[in-house]
């Protein structure tokens, strides 16, 4: 593991203590990524996202850019940052700057709970008895439902988007296939390519089949070198972006650790909402709701229609909203 | 009686009554010795490493290729802890000296009995076969592939420590450092040309000597500002305050932990963060310093004279407090305790050091874990083993 990062003017950090991880890894020297917005004694609102997803969840006058969840978060928005501070991380193992593995390392294996003990330890570092909610979406949602099965005195409830107690078979040969595609690629000097290309196949499984073909049922075009589908275009745009961004290490990383994720229910000790969405291939909603028979404290489980699948997190932004501003009330 | 040759490390002429004359047993072991030491040109390869020893050296398949040699300085804490460990090493320790003589064994030194007759008080001068050579006369005269100066921290020692390591490089050998007063002294001229390629400096930088070496290049050309969090002891001292402790209780737990050393003046006063701060803009730095920076001329802060309110202060609010020693291209200097925010990467605990390196997209954070006596021998030892790859290869 590489205790070497690059931190951007103003990127704030919490050095980890040395510890063992899940799976009885020493994990030494280790530095998790935060960011935090809104009033500093207010209630705090921590919000998770997928493995793309980082620190940065909306713009603000600290950070101008945009962030993953624009639209969500923000002043006068259904998290609302006038009145709660929301602070989120960067996945240890990723693309941001938490400690990840570096060029030709392996940080061992960094499971949800992992991620979800770094957090508790963030909250210490801060002074954060008890969080508000926790609301966590895909990656963010399962490490969400570790967080309140193994801290659950830290946080008053949680909101699982897109999420459920363990990572569906079906989804985890999709990964498989994809992590395959990454290894042969670094492995015969193509890392680049590969990492596009396993993007792609994620992007057909983050979306549905109804967006897909709403979105590019023209007709294909012929040329010189061959033919190709409007479709293709949007992946490899996609693709590229991603490889630009991450590299091998990270991804195989947090693509197991989504995989690893098992958690026991019934130990999920928080009040918990639960949001699935029927068009998602990735968590689909029949583990929800086997999910939401078995927790203890389910406060509800809300199935909302979405053409937009998996991602419908970060698009369904009306309807989430409604239900954000609901729980968080 | 035998004679050495004022070799500058002052005006004394040494007289030797040798009980074991180990130079001429050098003579005797040179039919056994490697070939003599070439400069280290260390190559980048992508070839797999030949590991079986025969291909590098020369020799017939079929004979037990040769093992590098090892010259251990300094049997203090950190040097009986590299004796613990030097057994697993692909190398033969062929010599250890501390500050009243020199045991040369060409077949190797039994480590284990000579970290147990210094913990228990003794000197390698009482041992059999030892000799009270200066120690650069002895680094010269064995010639080892490798020396692990692993001698504590003393400012006035400084030029001895230098000495011996210019004597170990003129031979081409590799020198594994965990003394800071010599590097301070010698980093621009040591770091900033090729022969840095024999320097293993991990162990001097709580563990962050190596990245610093790695990075070299990258960090000389666009690095314009150094801040370090190198001093661990004094985290210790200051979370004991902040937790309503006195610096004395504060102490106690520092030398619990085997981080002080007998004389705790330098961590207090700040000149061991000063040290540090010298070692690494020297190397960075360090070629467009008129002259050579030295730590007394650091302004600093002493610990002691620190407020502990405005520590519980400071803690109180959610702040921290740390010394912080920083540097710039143009030679300003500084070692002073800061308030640091929670969130900030130099808000470092007690059981790590923190280097920073301003660069044009970021701080660059180095995080070391080597504190204390088997983290820094472990350090050393990482150092060892690079130089034994290479060696090898």
């Amino acid at each position: 593991m590489s205790a070497v990062v690059t931190l951007p003017p103003g990127v704030q950090v919490c050095h980890l203590a040395t510890r063992r991880t899940v799976r009885g890894e020493l994990l030494d020297g280790a530095q998790l990524a935060f960011e935090r917005q809104g009033p500093e004694h207010a209630p705090v609102v921590v919000v998770l996202g997928g493995i793309s997803a980082g620190r940065h969840v909306s713009a603000h006058a600290g950070v101008p850019g945009p962030g993953w969840w624009e639209g969500f978060v923000g002043d006068g928005l259904a998290v609302d940052t006038r009145r709660l501070s929301v602070l989120s991380i960067d996945w240890l193992g990723g693309n941001g700057c938490s400690t990840a593995p570096g060029r030709g390392e392996c940080l061992g294996f960094v499971g949800a709970e992992d991620q979800a003990d770094a957090l508790v330890e963030l909250l210490d570092r801060l002074r954060i008895e008890r969080v508000h909610t926790v609301i966590g979406s895909s990656y963010g949602g399962m490490v969400g439902l570790q967080l309140a099965a193994r801290h659950p005195q830290r946080l008053q409830q949680l909101v699982a988007i897109a999420a459920a107690h363990r990572s569906h078979p079906q989804a985890s040969a999709w990964r498989a296939v994809q992590r395959g595609i990454v290894a042969l690629g670094a492995a015969a000097g193509h890392e680049a390519q590969a990492l596009s290309l396993a993007r792609q196949l994620a992007m057909t499984t983050y979306r549905s089949p109804q967006e897909l073909a709403a979105r590019f049922s023209a007709a294909p075009t012929f040329g010189a070198h061959g033919v190709s589908f409007p479709v293709e275009g949007w992946l490899q745009a996609r693709g590229e972006a991603f490889a630009a961004a991450w590299t091998s290490e990270q991804f195989l990383c947090l693509c197991s650790s989504i995989d690893a994720h098992l958690v026991d229910p019934a130990a999920v000790a928080a009040p918990t909402t639960l949001v699935s969405f029927a068009s998602d291939q990735l968590v689909p909603v029949a583990d929800v709701r086997e999910l939401a028979r078995a927790l203890p404290r389910l406060v509800r489980h809300v199935e909302l229609a979405s053409p937009y699948g998996h991602d419908a997190f970060l698009k369904e932004r009306s309807a989430l909203s409604r239900l954000l501003r609901e729980v968080l009330a | 009686m035998l004679a050495a040759r004022n070799l500058g490390t002052g005006p004394k002429v040494f007289r030797m009554t040798a009980r074991y004359d180990f130079r001429s047993a050098l003579g005797r072991d040179a039919a056994h010795a490697l070939p003599a030491p070439r400069l280290n040109v260390r190559k980048a390869s992508t070839e797999p490493r030949d590991t079986t020893g025969f291909a590098s050296s020369g020799q017939s398949p079929g004979a037990a290729p040769r093992q590098p040699r090892l010259h251990l300085v300094g049997v203090g804490k950190v040097g009986r802890e590299v004796l613990a460990r030097v057994a697993g090493l692909p190398a033969c320790l062929v010599a250890v000296t501390d500050s009243s003589g020199t045991l040369y064994a060409g077949e190797g030194v039994d480590a284990a009995a000579v970290a147990a007759h210094k913990h228990a008080g003794g000197r390698i001068a009482d041992l059999p076969r030892a000799e009270d050579l200066p120690t650069e006369l002895a680094v010269a005269l064995i010639g080892a592939d490798v020396l692990i100066d692993a001698t504590p921290t003393d400012a006035a020692s400084t030029q001895a420590a230098a000495a011996r390591v210019r004597a170990a490089v003129r031979l081409g050998a590799s020198v594994a450092l965990s003394g800071k007063n010599a590097l301070a002294a010698c980093a621009p001229e040591w770091l900033t040309t090729g022969a840095r390629r024999q320097f293993g400096i991990d162990a001097v930088l709580g563990g962050t000597g190596r990245q610093l070496l790695r990075e070299l290049d990258e960090l000389r050309a666009g690095c314009a500002r150094v801040v370090l969090v190198g001093n661990v002891t004094t985290t210790v001292l200051i979370e004991a305050i902040e937790r309503g402790q006195s610096l004395e209780q504060g102490l106690q737990a520092a030398r619990a932990r085997g981080l002080l050393e007998s004389d705790p003046s330098a961590d207090l006063d700040g000149s061991d963060a000063a040290t540090k701060l010298v070692c690494v803009v020297g190397a960075v730095f360090g070629e467009s310093f008129v002259r050579p920076r030295s730590p007394d001329e650091v302004p600093r802060e002493d610990l002691r004279e620190l407020d502990p309110a405005l520590l519980r202060a400071r803690f109180a609010r959610g702040a921290t407090t740390r010394l912080v020693a920083r540097g710039d291209r143009a030679g300003g200097l500084r070692v002073a305790f800061e308030e640091v925010a929670v969130g900030s990467p130099l808000a470092a605990p007690a059981d790590r050091v923190v280097y920073g390196y301003e660069l044009a997209g970021g701080l660059r954070v180095h995080t070391g874990l080597a504190v204390g006596a088997d983290r820094t021998a472990e350090a050393l030892l990482g150092d060892v083993r690079a130089a034994l790859a290479e060696v090898r290869s």
